[in-house]
């Protein structure tokens, strides 16, 4: 198995999912990710995501002034990301659920927050980004919009996704 | 197989990115200087490091490096030469510079990446990259050091054994 480790990242794109409050100052979820990002990815396969919270960066790049996502709501999001067919897969939500602390691939050890084992990365296919959401299983009181962000490894429509591929880093599978 | 334990860095190079305060404040973007040594060199990997790695940089006036409380306010965007099919441009993008710090230190603020970061070797166009600061936040001194660890190859030297497609040695069975 080849380790974590020696993942050779081709490009890298920060996006976001922004929490809006609704009227009574609560979060709003399931949320999605935007247009704009849908459209910056369209085929090109995704190979791994991280994500970080407020003890890691303070504020969004991408929406300047808007805070990162505090512990306090990290420690309760869960991710959904749905594919697209490939490999053999119908699309659907296959990435469904996911705690945020497993995408989490920085530590910081004066800081709460847990990190994942491994970077979460999977066999190279193209998400359907405006139906995957982070969610909150109660609302909770915010006092603005916070930005959940998301570093996505990714392959251009014209890399070869052969080399990324799981069964091409176990042996047997391979031969 | 090869295991990142066992990375052959061939050769590394400490280069930084001057960080200028504007009226107190971050500047937004703070775009690296022209990198004459790394000329036609393919980068391979990028560490950064903070106050609590290394009080100092090494480099032209010894400024002392970004502290840790700066460092969730950053973000590395890195543009790279085209190659083959693949266009130049900025391919890395907004990459949190906490990312890239591979430095382990139990009483730092800051945070650290468990992997190091590693590229397909390809030549960066540094004149057009940047430590961008989207939200300003004060700065204490006038001048910060980002230093950036290169990992780079020399001009004659084979890239394709630090490509995914080699580090998975049945992929050319």
């Amino acid at each position: 198995m080849l380790p974590t480790s020696t993942f050779v990242k081709p490009q890298q794109q920060l996006v976001e999912i922004i929490i809006q409050a609704d009227k009574n100052g609560n979060t709003v979820t399931p949320a999605y990710f935007t247009t704009a990002v849908a459209a910056f990815f369209i085929n090109r396969k995704i190979l791994a995501i991280e994500t970080f919270y407020q003890a890691d960066i303070f504020y969004s790049p991408i929406s300047p002034g808007v805070p990162i996502v505090s512990l306090a709501l990290f420690n309760r999001l869960s991710a959904t990301f749905l594919r697209n067919d490939g490999n053999g897969v119908t699309g659907g939500d296959f990435y469904k659920n996911i705690p945020l602390s497993f995408l989490r691939r920085v530590i910081n050890s004066r800081q709460a927050g847990s990190t994942g084992p491994d970077l979460f990365r999977m066999d190279p296919i193209g998400l359907s980004w405006t139906d995957s959401s982070v969610l909150l299983p109660a609302p909770v009181a915010i006092s603005e919009p916070v930005s959940v962000p998301f570093l996505v490894t990714y392959l251009l429509e014209q890399q070869d996704p052969e080399p990324y591929k799981t069964v091409k880093l176990r042996g047997h599978a391979a031969r | 197989m090869l295991q990142d334990n066992f990375l052959i860095q061939p050769q590394q190079l400490l280069i930084e990115c001057v960080i200028n305060a504007q009226s107190g404040n971050t500047t937004t973007l703070n775009p690296f200087q022209e990198q004459d040594f790394l000329i036609n060199r393919p980068i391979i990997g990028l560490q950064c490091f903070c106050a609590d790695d290394m009080a100092n940089s090494p480099l032209a006036t010894y400024l002392p490096v970004i502290p840790a409380s700066l460092l969730p306010y950053a973000f590395l965007n890195i543009s790279r030469s085209g190659t083959g099919p693949i266009k130049a441009g900025v391919w890395y993008k907004n990459i949190p510079l906490v990312s890239l710090r591979h430095s382990l230190n139990f009483t730092s603020t800051a945070s650290s990446n468990l992997d190091m970061f590693r590229c397909d070797p390809m030549v960066m166009q540094w004149r057009d990259s940047n430590v961008a600061f989207p939200s300003p936040t004060a700065q204490a001194l006038a001048q910060y050091s980002v230093p950036i660890l290169v990992t780079y190859l020399l001009e004659q030297q084979d890239p394709v054994p630090y490509r995914q497609a080699f580090i998975n040695p049945h992929h050319h069975r």
